[in-house]
């Protein structure tokens, strides 16, 4: 048997970790420059938190740690008692014992610990401990506390990163209800039985049509109407089962994604934290804001968001919002504000990112895209009139290699972009100079399913993400546009390119060209429209996307793989791989 | 068929466990699982779900924690007097034992103050740690 350490060490783990999170967004936010310095319940609260911290670490002995929470159990029973706030050494202090804490955790196996003792942090905390007094005035200004800062957005992530998720236990009971209809379901298609019972009716038939035959009777036809109507009920009730099987599952697969769903909170209660840091190393106080957090996104979509979040977090500290003297030189607050925000619609996630800094000239950006050569002055006439000259230049902060060179806001945009196209999203950007930048994220709420279309190409099943299809079109050969020297479809006045699925992608075997009927799929997105040539459609088809090797990922125009109903894999194309592929192998198809 | 088991559970007691950490409530009921003598009717996270539920379960024992949100347990105590008969133990950490919160605590007619029982998830102290818990929790009764 186990011991009840072995037992209860994910359990310790998991409330210890949940403790720290919450500590840390609690002190964070109790240290944001305009918090309300008065609230006894965010002092009693921390004790709470602080209080079961420790005596959680005193039940597994882990006793280095556990000291450092006692005495910050003891500072904050100090303050409850006098009634005060917590002073920004006392913050700093206790941010900093969360921080050490952390990092012993991440050390501990069930009764093995680092034991490491932290007498500096002791040192820290002594002095708020033994004169409770004495913090009713804020202490002259001690040794500072310098935040060991974390630039790497890598290794900030990591922090926003989930790996234990808390069911809520009606659902899990519904689950299993669901599952067990499923097995009962399953269980009512009694394959033995069916095979014996078809067996004997095509056994009995097939005797009596022999006698019948040498009899020469008549009656022949009243077997064969007895036979079809056997198989018509099994059929039937097969049917009825199979359609059973369907709706379970589709609840089941429904349920077992709400379970995954996390709501937005656990990551922005992380994010003060992470603008804090980056503020205080760049001299400024800026205090950010979200809502929205109550909205669940899929647990998948967690690790893909958070990168894009902290990108754009810091560069709208660094670069969007003015410094404290620039701020005030121009009639605003000296502390920065940073909002940020989600909402949905429909299946898409909405989350805006909006400072109140500096904004962005556009026609700078205008002027250095000219510069670069990526677009030249009469450019913007070519384009549709859609956008404003404002969006329509902003949006070069998101080309390739705009501005890496130069410490400006834009580094990497063109990444964060890129990783939502990839998931079905979309960003854009709105600016007005001296008064602030929204950059607007969309994506859809889970990238664990897919809802695709299955096509073959080469004797190949590839899958197409709905989203991205248009239409699905045949087309005889002849009605091509050929008079550009490369064929063209003709969709409602608009020409598009026709590209073979197979040539994109370097599949041995050729398009079929001598077919009489081509089957095009339309793909989309925000800038280009193509007619994809396949060789036929087998369906929709939702998958549940499988881990894959990052080497597959690599190969350009697949985004993953998922598996069949009957066991086969099937690949996942990406579509915005796909557009690229279009510009390597610029020639589309049946050139004349 | 119902008899032995209304005999059955005539014969144990039973006990509510009020406790914010998810890891003390399954600590102690791992603990108080292995008393015959005991048997666990329910949990609960604060105060206030413990008053629902002593009317509820009508408990013989509560095992009560002091530090809790929305409810403390002193607040618990001072309100449960009302509705159950129930033997309130206090289980607490070893270094508020002597309390303000404590004093009171036996004041509002808690059983007694037991330490919670630290290092019990460790491999050379759980058998001893689970022993004294069961045994201050008989000494109440």
């Amino acid at each position: 048997m186990s011991s009840m350490l072995e037992q209860l060490w994910p359990v310790f783990t998991a409330e210890v970790g949940e403790k720290l999170d919450t500590l840390e967004a609690m002190v964070t936010k109790a240290a944001s420059p305009d918090s309300n310095t008065d609230d006894s319940h965010a002092v009693d609260a921390l004790f709470r938190e602080f209080h079961t911290l420790k005596s959680n670490l005193s039940m597994v002995d882990f006793k280095e740690p556990m000291e450092i929470a006692n005495a910050c159990e003891d500072i904050l029973h100090g303050l409850r008692k006098s009634k005060t706030a917590p002073n920004q050494q006392i913050l700093d202090a206790l941010l900093e014992s969360v921080d050490w804490i952390k990092k012993q955790m991440a050390e501990a196996a069930p009764g093995q610990y680092p034991h490491t003792t932290n007498e500096a942090l002791h040192r820290k905390l002594a002095p708020f401990r033994q004169q409770e007094e004495l913090l009713l005035a804020d202490p002259a200004p001690a040794e500072k506390i310098e935040l060991a800062e974390k630039s790497n957005i890598s290794e900030q992530k990591e922090a926003l990163e989930i790996d234990t998720l808390r069911i809520n236990s009606s659902s899990l009971d519904e689950l299993v209800t669901q599952i067990t209809q499923l097995i009962l379901a399953e269980h009512s298609i009694d394959g033995t039985t069916i095979k014996t019972k078809t067996d004997n009716a095509i056994y009995a038939t097939q005797q009596s049509l022999k006698n019948e035959v040498a009899a020469e009777k008549h009656t022949v036809v009243a077997h064969f109407a007895t036979l079809l109507s056997t198989f018509a009920d099994y059929q039937k009730s097969l049917l009825q089962i199979d359609a059973e099987i369907k709706t379970i599952s589709d609840n089941l697969q429904a349920r077992m994604l709400s379970l995954r769903a996390i709501p937005l909170s656990t990551i922005f209660t992380r994010l003060p934290r992470i603008v804090r840091q980056k503020a205080s190393t760049h001299q400024k106080t800026v205090q950010l804001f979200s809502d929205g957090g109550d909205i669940a996104i899929d647990k998948s979509m967690i690790d893909i968001i958070a990168e894009p979040i902290i990108h754009l977090l810091h560069n709208a500290v660094v670069h969007g919002l003015e410094s404290a003297d620039e701020r005030k030189a121009s009639n605003k607050s000296e502390t920065g504000k940073i909002h940020i925000s989600a909402q949905k619609n429909g299946d898409m996630i909405q989350l805006d990112i909006q400072d109140d800094g500096r904004g962005i000239d556009y026609r700078s950006i205008r002027d250095k895209a000219i510069s670069k050569g990526l677009a030249s002055d009469t450019t913007e006439d070519n384009h549709s009139t859609q956008y404003t000259s404002e969006e329509f230049w902003l949006s070069f902060l998101f080309s390739h290699g705009f501005s890496t060179d130069t410490p400006n806001r834009t580094t990497g945009l063109d990444v964060v972009r890129e990783n939502l196209l990839r998931i079905g999203g979309s960003i854009s950007i709105k600016s007005t100079l001296g008064t602030g930048t929204r950059f607007t994220m969309r994506m859809p709420m889970t990238v664990a399913i897919q809802n695709t279309l299955a096509i073959q190409a080469s004797g190949q099943c590839f899958a197409i993400p709905l989203r991205q299809v248009v239409e699905i079109n045949e087309v005889t050969p002849e009605q091509l546009d050929t008079s550009q020297g490369f064929s063209q479809l003709d969709l409602r006045g608009n020409l598009l390119p026709v590209y073979s699925l197979s040539t994109l992608l370097q599949l041995r075997t050729p398009p079929s060209t001598n077919n009489k009927k081509i089957l095009l799929v339309i793909l989309q997105n925000e800038t280009q429209c193509i007619a994809l040539h396949v060789d036929s459609i087998e369906g929709k088809q939702d998958l549940f996307l499988r881990n894959i090797h990052q080497d597959i990922l690599n190969i350009p125009g697949i985004s993953g793989v998922s598996l069949l109903g009957n066991g086969n894999a099937i690949l996942i194309l990406d579509c915005e791989g796909l557009f690229r592929l279009t510009q390597h192998y610029g020639e589309p198809l049946y050139a004349a | 068929m119902n008899d032995t088991a209304t005999a059955a559970s005539a014969n144990t007691l039973k006990v509510l466990i009020v406790d914010d950490s998810f890891l003390m409530r399954r600590i102690i009921r791992n603990i108080v699982e292995n008393d015959p003598a005991l048997s666990i009717v329910g949990e609960a996270e604060d105060g206030l779900i413990a008053l629902e539920k002593v009317s509820e379960l009508s408990p013989d024992i509560v095992l009560l924690d002091i530090e809790m949100p929305n409810m403390d347990g002193i607040e618990f105590l001072r309100r449960s007097r009302l509705v159950t008969s129930a033997k309130v133990i206090i289980i607490s950490s070893v270094a508020r034992l002597d309390s303000n919160e404590a004093r009171e605590a036996l004041a509002l007619g808690a059983a007694d103050i037991i330490p919670k029982p630290s290092g019990v998830l460790s491999l050379d102290f759980e058998e001893k740690k689970s022993r004294e818990l069961l045994d201050a929790i008989h000494k109440c009764l």
